[in-house]
């Protein structure tokens, strides 16, 4: 299992994946980028891209595989920067080695549980966060928090009503709370008496639930594959 | 914060005891046959294919899962109420449980105002429906330690309830809705733990002695089992993620709970459920 972890954190062995990694690091990949990103028919599977078929209950659950990995990474690499024990205190270090671990374990679960049709482990970028900086890292776990939880609610409708599909549902109903868990406890830390950032919860008292398109828009900053849901279904 | 052992043992015994006198009166109403044990249940209902474990919740019928939910918001909404009216809550406190009381409020106009809309009959319940006390014996609105772990056990219990029912479900839209308020549910509990020293999440099955079941199995328990289960779409996952430690591994997990486990938890504070 150590390997199964340690093999997240490298780039992934595609060769498109690399070339692409490559061209983006060059900075010759962008006009390419681009226009993926400005591909409007989001029913179009794009062959460079990792698509997140959601005709199917694998295409769901990898759609949360991707999003597990990505905070996965994330504490990861919170918790083992240098300046860890320095920038965050006692309690805070605490609530955000037990994150790492719960993000791992839900990742490490998907991975197990969709077995030859995981996804492969994507390449997170984390350029646009200063990990020696107490608000950066904390702001940047409550945008993965919340939109972890907006993921999770909006995608509970596209999973199927099979047998095998409501088994599915409450499996992410067990793993979406403890990320709304999560939230809470980022945002109490960031600012006490709070449990979302403002504008999370409305008026109604109900979180949100966003589509994957939109998910992935924002989740997409800080994933260098282009990564993309596809056959979304059409629901009223 | 710190522990009155007596004070957890005082609120045990009396959850026990009223736990036991609702059995009773279940026990007894089941001895008086279908008829009679339907007799209690609310007028909203008529209630089809009535299950008085459930107290005629049917989870096979949409309505029915969101009047369970409605009763439950109306359960916490009052009990924050009356939290924030009393007094009871440590000022430096006073912001969370006014939005926790907003967010609950909420949850009770839109829930009732959903099943209006689609034609149904949502329930309807006055403060004094209910009592947090359960006769006397909780100081649920005169000791802040008391409230803290009653509003801990219906935050965690909410979120169970709420889990428990999304699989039953069918319309794509109540769905989303109930997903969007069960993730608020979470983020209360976690808010709330944290203002009782405890984590934001669930170790094992571990709670104070009065909210214990709260965290305890439900029915049947191989569908519906504790929080420290660590066995997850049929892998057990203490064998297969042996790099973490148990209490991680239920840490990233929370678990569904029944309807009628959580009645039973709800029991002694409503005077209106079985």
């Amino acid at each position: 299992m150590p390997d199964l972890i340690r093999s997240h954190a490298e780039p992934v062995s595609d060769p498109r994946a690399s070339r692409r990694s490559f061209l983006k690091l060059a900075g010759l990949g962008g006009a390419v980028l681009v226009a993926a990103g400005c591909d409007s028919d989001s029913g179009n599977p794009n062959p460079d891209a990792i698509n997140l078929d959601f005709s199917n209950d694998f295409g769901v659950l990898n759609y949360a595989y991707a999003l597990e990995q990505l905070e996965a990474a994330f504490y990861a690499t919170v918790v083992t920067s240098s300046s860890f024990s320095t920038t965050f205190n006692t309690d805070e270090q605490a609530v955000l080695r037990s994150i790492r671990k719960h993000e791992e374990i839900h990742r490490e679960f998907l991975k197990a549980a969709l077995g030859t049709n995981a996804i492969p482990g994507l390449t997170p970028n984390f350029d646009a966060v200063d990990f020696g900086n107490k608000s950066s890292v904390l702001g940047t776990a409550q945008v993965f928090e919340d939109l972890g939880v907006a993921a999770y609610n909006g995608a509970g409708k596209y999973i199927s009503t099979s047998q095998a599909g409501r088994g599915y549902l409450t499996i992410a109903g067990k793993i979406v709370s403890v990320e709304g868990r999560h939230a809470a406890v980022i945002a109490g830390l960031i600012t006490p008496n709070t449990i979302a950032a403002s504008g999370i919860i409305n008026s109604s008292g109900l979180d949100r639930a966003l589509e994957p398109d939109v998910v992935l828009g924002m989740a997409g900053d800080f994933i260098v594959e282009d990564i993309r849901a596809i056959n979304v279904p059409s629901l009223t | 914060m710190t522990m009155n052992t007596d004070l957890f043992k005082d609120l045990d015994t009396a959850l026990n005891n009223a736990a036991t006198s609702r059995r009773d009166a279940l026990r007894k109403a089941g001895r008086l046959g279908g008829a009679a044990a339907l007799s209690v249940l609310p007028l909203y209902g008529m209630a089809k294919k009535a299950m008085a474990s459930n107290y005629g919740f049917n989870p096979e019928d949409d309505f029915d899962i969101l009047n369970y939910a409605l009763t439950l918001e109306f359960l916490e909404s009052y009990f924050y109420q009356m939290g924030v009216d009393s007094g009871v809550i440590a000022s430096a406190d006073r912001p969370l449980f006014e939005t926790i009381n907003r967010d609950e409020a909420a949850h009770v106009q839109l829930l009732s105002g959903a099943i209006t809309q689609a034609g149904g009959t949502p329930v309807s319940y006055q403060p004094s429906d209910f009592d947090f006390t359960a006769g006397g014996m909780f100081p649920a609105f005169t000791d802040y330690q008391t409230f803290l772990i009653l509003s801990q056990g219906f935050e965690d219990t909410g979120v169970r309830a709420y889990k428990g029912q999304a699989a039953n479900i069918e319309s794509k839209t109540y769905l989303t809705v109930a997903l969007q308020i069960h993730s608020v549910e979470a983020r209360h509990a976690a808010a709330v733990r944290r203002v009782r020293g405890s984590n934001g999440w669930i170790t094992n099955d571990n709670g104070p002695d009065p909210i214990a079941a709260v965290y305890g199995p439900g029915n049947p328990a191989a569908q519906f089992p504790s929080e420290a289960n660590e066995t997850q779409g049929g892998v057990d996952l203490g064998v297969a993620l042996s790099s973490y430690t148990m209490a991680e591994i239920t840490e990233a997990f929370d678990e569904p709970l029944d309807m009628q486990t959580v009645i039973g938890i709800a029991a002694p504070f409503a005077d209106f459920l079985p």
